[in-house]
């Protein structure tokens, strides 16, 4: 309510507005006054006084018809009929229009006075009736989004969320948890967990952390095998609700899946415990061999020890060879590849690598050819890198060959694809493992693979190149007759 | 004259082979090799040796293991003792052993590769000397 209240006095008698305005101006209050009931309705209208003392008998409009146009206005200005001829049924029907009180003339200030501050403390409760009621409402209203804003942010989570209550009861479950636990909420709300989580571990950590009493932890977290993904991993973060008290009402779980992550984090301590072990045989080798003469065991016999002293040479070159390569594995593995792109002719780094490896392959005894077709397209490729895939597989392709085979270096447009084949009359990869040997150090173990020297990263190298130069390898082969790999790469196109 | 022990390594490692030969040899042993578990079988079949020393990751993850088991489980071989001398647990990240694998792994005694010479000789002597 304003500080100063304001009162509107509708009278067709000048003398009743005078003297309400000089009492209740005196009382420090803001009056208006108006001589007939249109007159007043379009004050009430505009100045929306907190009080109004209205005559009943007036011209143009009566006072029950303005009692019932201001309440149309606004139901929380208060009215006070005055009026020289009262009746009861005037004063029931006033009241029933909506009348405050109702004063009879003639009246004194007193009179005035307290049916003014009886009319303003009413207008003070309905003022605050009414601002509560809109406060009340804008708090639904900002409870309802709230709601619904956590409702959105819960089944939009990334992560599955559960909440259980002290009763062990589960009392909210979004869809990523729904999924994960393969549960319907409809079916699953309100249920106790034993059981019904089916992951005994998870329904375990959950129960424990609700029977916890006293130095209960703010957070928990723990790793469970997933009950329903082979090799999955959830991670279970479980916090508990706390009341005033410090009792645990409940618990909220939040479960993510990290099967990938450990899946990665395997893989790379499969790779460091493979690495350790390439890295280990030929130094082990060697040790072995350097022991064998100093302990006195070949001391009688010069050739052999030579023999022993170049066979450590050949192992200390191989080992050097791993660590080259995986030196090189490690920096693809950082994206430092394909970093020199460039139009290139596939042919001519096919000549250079022929030449190259010429000389390995007549001492071999195997015949190595090349043969391209005219007017190749060029390809955008780092030379460097596309030079070392091409060395890699001619050099394989003569290593893994029979003395007199044959190593056939070819190159064709095939679509939007230049394709260059490395085909050998070798020993051939049996089936079941051409899947793996691109993977990183698996070699191909027989009698004939098993004196071959080789770090087992050369194709898993090559593989990589290939791939980042937006192309593909494969490798047909079989057993005795030989393999066939072929490196697509994507044709440059001049515009 | 007391004839001399035959001692088979089986292991597809040249090196290894070589290593491991010379060791046995400066004691006077009688060895033989076979880089493959074919070629060891046939080598058995052939010559019953006293003593095998055994790789376990040859061609296959677990050719050992399998040669291990059939030799055990074949009453005619089952009393040669089998030495399995390997990197399987360093390579796969298990811990395969005589003790804990029973049935399927039942060599007389096991060891981490590298094995310093006089322990080789000293394991050796022992497995030959039960027999």
């Amino acid at each position: 309510m304003r500080s100063t209240p304001r009162i509107l006095v509708v009278d067709d008698e000048e003398i009743i507005r005078l003297g309400c305005q000089r009492i209740l101006s005196d009382e420090h209050y803001e009056v208006l006054t108006a001589a007939d009931g249109r007159a007043g309705l379009a004050l009430a209208q505009e100045k929306s006084p907190d009080l109004v003392l209205v005559d009943l008998l007036m011209p143009e409009m009566g006072g029950m018809e303005l009692l019932e146009a201001i309440h149309h206005h606004d139901k929380k200005i208060v009215t006070i009929v005055i009026t020289g001829y009262a009746t009861i049924e005037s004063a029931v029907e006033a009241v029933k229009k909506g009348a405050f009180d109702y004063l009879p003339k003639p009246f004194g200030p007193e009179e005035l006075r307290a049916a003014i501050l009886r009319g303003l403390e009413r207008r003070r409760l309905l003022l605050e009736t009414d601002r509560l009621r809109r406060e009340r409402e804008r708090n639904l209203l900002e409870l309802a989004a709230e709601r619904s804003r956590t409702a959105s942010i819960i089944q939009s989570m990334g992560e599955g969320l559960l909440v259980v209550n002290q009763r062990r009861q589960l009392v909210l479950l979004n869809p990523v948890a729904q999924k994960m636990l393969r549960l319907h909420d409809a079916q699953a709300l309100g249920k106790p967990i034993e059981g019904l989580l089916q992951n005994k571990e998870l329904e375990e950590f959950i129960i424990g952390a609700i029977a916890h009493h006293g130095n209960h932890p703010v957070l928990a977290r723990k790793e469970l095998p997933s009950a329903h993904e082979p090799n999955g991993v959830l991670a279970a973060t479980l916090s508990p609700i706390l009341s005033d008290r410090s009792e645990v009402l409940g618990v909220v779980v939040v479960l993510r899946d990290i099967s990938e992550q450990k899946r990665i984090e395997r893989s790379k301590s499969d790779f460091v415990r493979m690495v350790a072990h390439e890295l280990k045989a030929p130094i082990g080798a060697i040790e072995g061999y350097l022991n064998l003469i100093l302990d006195g065991m070949v001391k009688d016999d010069p050739a052999r020890q030579m023999q022993i002293i170049e066979r450590c040479r050949d192992r200390a070159a191989a080992l050097l060879g791993l660590i080259r390569d995986l030196l090189d594995l490690s920096a693809i593995e950082a994206g430092k590849v394909a970093q020199e792109m460039a139009p290139v002719e596939v042919d001519k780094i096919l000549k250079e690598v022929v030449e190259l490896m010429g000389s390995e392959a007549s001492t071999k005894g195997i015949s190595l050819k090349l043969s391209t077709a005219s007017r190749l397209p060029k390809v955008v490729g780092d030379r460097e890198d596309l030079m070392r895939v091409f060395t890699n597989l001619v050099s394989n392709a003569i290593k893994y060959n029979r003395p007199g085979g044959e190593v056939t270096v070819s190159a064709s447009s095939q679509d939007s694809y230049l394709v260059v084949e490395v085909k050998d009359t070798g020993f051939g990869i049996p089936a079941e493992e051409q899947g793996r040997i691109f993977d990183e150090f698996y070699r191909v173990k027989n009698e004939h693979t098993r004196k071959i020297c080789g770090t087992g990263l050369g194709l898993a190298i090559a593989k990589r190149i290939v791939e980042s130069h937006r192309g593909y390898i494969e490798v047909e082969s079989e057993v005795d007759r030989g393999s066939t790999f072929a490196v697509h790469l994507p044709a440059y196109k001049t515009t | 004259m007391a004839q001399r022990a035959k001692i088979l390594i089986v292991d597809d490692d040249p090196d290894y082979v070589e290593i491991t030969k010379s060791i046995l040899e400066s004691k006077d042993y009688d060895v033989e090799t076979a880089h493959s578990k074919a070629e060891a079988e046939q080598k058995i079949a052939a010559s019953k040796p006293d003593l095998i020393i055994l790789d376990i990751i040859m061609d296959r993850m677990n050719d050992g293991f399998k040669l291990c088991y059939q030799l055990k489980h074949d009453p005619a071989l089952r009393s040669i003792p089998v030495f399995a001398i390997s990197s399987v647990n360093q390579v796969t990240g298990f811990t395969f052993s005589p003790e804990t694998d029973g049935e399927y792994f039942e060599a007389d005694d096991f060891a981490e590769k590298p094995i310093k010479a006089d322990e080789l000789l000293r394991r050796v002597e022992n497995l030959l000397r039960k027999n």
